[in-house]
């Protein structure tokens, strides 16, 4: 990955550290937009040329595109791996409707779409798009479903036909909703240009054969453009390969008609709901922008949720839950009380062990910013003071009758300072969490 | 626009510019005409890209775990191999005849401190009889205890010599030494284990090598994170690995990748397991869950994954085969 010099941006900045981009300095304000972590349009006083010279020398090697009432942005990549960097923009996934289905049909399935949720520590996965196909080819139906499913949801659209009279009908209904249109193939390319001017939506462009799509994407310059690189017959690892060779163009060799964000649409792909799931996973993880799904169930959706969090998690930034008093199982006044910090893998690991366990108890989640156990203690986060501010905020003390404390095994020379400090017994627990069911057992805390 | 057929003859390549480095290949197993009794043996690594960034990906190698004690074993595990679940060598049996690993490994788990220690002699005999029914390569795992993996390795290491098993594992805090000694003695390979930091990866590459291990007998198994506990820090561990074994300024690091711990734990995640109507199948989810880490971990770049559920490795194994296909 080639990044400019922050002295190349700087020089292209007003260097009057006003902070009115919310950041304190210019030279902060380069190194933000080199990072991708600012817009060089939060600065108010750049002329023309300099915003141009900016855009060239910053933007990301993906184009952004943007779509629906909420503008939801897609693409804006600058990485093939995200340890380079990060990913920017997480894989929308738009769960299909077909306008075949019958009207009452079309809106419950549009309705349990909106109304999808799953919490997991305080996150929340929403579906984020649905796509409405034309199945019947018929224009008349799928206007019809496109306004059912807008009067539903206002969640964006993706409009799928091959036939643009069709595309034409669908976008009418939703002329101000910025949908993308899916998919211009080389025959009607035409045609789908002229309605992706008119209404200004974002064009996707459809086929196997990468040198199709590269002069697809040609003729279709100054468009917002997504690709799609695969027809509904072609074979999963064969779209696999298609999607990683259309990155590698657009970041790797900087080839302007790749440089576009890439759309999957898997319900044509995938026979079966794992196996939709399981390609989807790698889609993921490789570069998929936009990923259409026929999977509505939340077994085989909560995974994918989870992986996409993941991989566009930002790798500089330690994955936290937030602190407090968390309940595990159905604890009463006389089950254990177990500390531990905040890192998101520490409270997975060890209310994960706890759970499976089928222990009862409340676990303190201590704000040690992310770090582990062992590192909160030598970054002086993890203090006898801390600890006992944690104890009268989380009121633990009205919910347990007892005064014992579990702490890690790795900050056992803590004990006596928190005892001293918070009046609690410090019973120091095992090292790894995963032996923590058999301890709290071994000395009959549960 | 009607022209544009015209231009279509073309067809596009993607530019290549190869990394001047590749991943050392490893030999795992021994025929009898090498030395040993398995009937089938792998070569794993070569390559020299990610999965599916050139034309030719090779799947990974799938290995099925079983455990010499049935300790933890997850719900999900159990509801497939059932009674086995009390014989290592009838629970392995099945992994191999019924569900088709390529690869076995087995678990010394009995001999953990946390679990009272199981006399060598009963491990000794359990080795014995799954290397007499078994007849693919063996992956020999150490229980993940600092003061016995080396004991426990040397002694299985004896009974298979000649049989080219992973010996699983070293570490920077176990007696990595005496692990080497054992590999070199009686011909096994040997897993360097970390966690996801490339540095100290390869800092125990180095000390094995050191220690008299070429780099095509070792492989690196580089983290233990599954999907929902941090699996987007073994994806990034793997990735930054390959990297610098393609680039080839790291030759320590040019070791294939094998995930031996990661694809397990997945079983652990809360969500991969729990029964929450508000979270539908508990068996879906449970599958997906660890086939959906294998799956992450190859893409990566992972070369061979030890696996637990057998429901899990036979999605995997199903997606690879019509995966080709349409």
């Amino acid at each position: 990955m080639s990044k400019p010099s922050p002295i190349m941006v700087y020089n292209l900045l007003p260097k009057k550290n006003c902070g009115e981009c919310k950041v304190p300095t210019c030279m902060a304000f380069a190194l933000k937009l080199i990072e991708g972590e600012a817009e060089f349009e939060e600065c108010p006083y750049l002329t023309e040329e300099q915003k141009i010279k900016l855009s060239a020398l910053i933007s990301p090697p993906i184009k952004a595109v943007s779509f629906g009432k909420r503008k939801l942005i897609v693409g804006g990549e600058r990485v093939l791996y995200r340890h380079e960097l990060r990913f920017f923009h997480p894989t929308i996934f738009s769960i299909n409707i077909n306008d075949s289905l019958s009207e009452e049909k079309i809106k419950e399935k549009a309705l349990y779409i909106k109304n999808f949720k799953i919490e997991r520590a305080g996150e929340k996965f929403l579906i984020d798009s649905i796509t409405v196909t034309s199945e019947s080819g018929d224009c008349e139906k799928f206007r019809k479903a496109v306004r059912i499913i807008k009067e539903t949801s206002d969640l964006p659209l993706i409009l799928y036909s091959l036939n643009p009279k069709v595309i034409q009908a669908g976008v009418d209904e939703i002329a101000d909703e910025k949908p993308i249109l899916c998919s211009a193939k080389i025959d009607t390319l035409k045609s789908f240009i002229e309605i992706s001017k008119r209404y200004s939506c974002p064009l996707t462009l459809e086929s196997s054969d990468l040198n199709e799509l590269k002069i697809m994407a040609e003729k279709a310059n100054g468009l917002e453009v997504l690709l799609n690189p695969g027809a509904p017959s072609i074979k999963p690892f064969n779209l696999l390969s298609n999607v990683i060779a259309i990155r590698r163009c657009g970041i790797e060799f900087k080839i302007k008609e790749f440089s576009h964000p890439i759309l999957a649409a898997l319900n044509f792909i995938a026979k079966e709901a794992w196996m939709e799931a399981l390609l989807a996973s790698m889609l993921i993880i490789r570069y998929a922008s936009i990923l259409i799904l026929n999977l509505m169930s939340i077994e085989n959706l909560l995974p994918l949720f989870i992986l996409r969090e993941s991989v566009y998690s930002n790798p500089r930034v330690p994955a936290t839950v937030s602190p407090g008093l968390y309940e595990i199982g159905k604890p009463n006044e006389n089950s254990p009380v177990i500390l531990t910090t905040n890192y998101a893998l520490t409270y997975y690991l060890v209310t994960g062990d706890l759970e499976n366990a089928g222990i009862n108890c409340y676990v303190l989640i201590f704000d040690s910013q992310g770090m582990s156990v062992l590192n909160a203690l030598a970054g002086g986060l993890l203090s006898s003071e801390a600890i006992k501010k944690l104890i009268q905020e989380s009121k633990i003390e009205e919910k347990v009758s007892h005064r014992k404390l579990v702490i890690p095994g790795g900050i056992a020379k803590l004990k006596w300072e928190i005892e001293e400090a918070t009046g609690w017994e410090v019973i120091v627990g095992p090292e790894e969490s995963s032996g923590l069911p058999s301890f709290l057992k071994r000395e009959g805390l549960c | 626009m009607e022209d544009l057929h015209k231009f279509l003859k073309v067809k596009f390549e993607v530019p290549e510019i190869p990394y001047p480095g590749s991943i050392v290949k490893v030999k795992i197993g021994a025929l009898k005409s090498e030395g040993g009794t398995r009937r089938k043996t792998f070569i794993v690594g070569g390559e020299k890209t990610f999965p599916f960034f050139s034309k030719e990906t090779n799947p990974p190698i799938l290995a099925l775990q079983v455990l010499d004690k049935p300790l933890n074993v997850p719900k999900q595990v159990l509801m497939e191999i059932k009674e086995a679940v009390n014989d290592p060598v009838e629970w392995a049996k099945l992994c191999i005849e019924k569900f088709q690993a390529e690869v076995l490994a087995i678990k010394f788990i009995s001999a953990h401190p946390s679990y009272g220690v199981k006399s060598k002699i009963e491990i000794k005999e359990t080795l014995k009889k799954i290397l007499n029914d078994i007849e693919v390569p063996l992956i020999l795992c150490a229980p993940g205890s600092d003061e016995k993996d080396a004991e426990i390795l040397e002694e299985a290491a004896k009974i298979a010599k000649g049989e080219k098993c992973i010996l699983a594992s070293a570490t920077l805090t176990n007696n990595y030494k005496k692990i080497v000694e054992a590999a070199l003695k009686n011909e096994h390979l040997v897993a360097a284990e970390t966690d996801c930091d490339p540095a100290l990866q390869k800092s125990l590459n180095e000390r094995l090598m050191n220690e008299g291990l070429s780099i095509d007998q070792i492989v690196m198994d580089p983290t233990s994170a599954a999907l929902g506990l941090g699996i987007e820090y073994s994806i990034s561990i793997i990735e930054q690995l390959k990297l610098n074994a393609l680039k080839g300024d790291e030759k320590a690091l040019q070791a294939p990748i094998a995930c031996i711990r990661a694809s397990p734990y997945s079983l652990t995640c809360r969500e991969a397991w729990i029964e929450d109507l508000g979270l539908g199948s508990p068996e879906i989810r449970g599958i997906l869950w660890e086939s959906i880490t294998a799956l992450s971990l190859f893409i990566a770049g992972a070369n061979i994954i030890v696996m637990m559920n057998p429901k899990a490795l036979i999605q995997l194994k199903t997606f690879f085969d019509l995966g080709e296909k349409n």
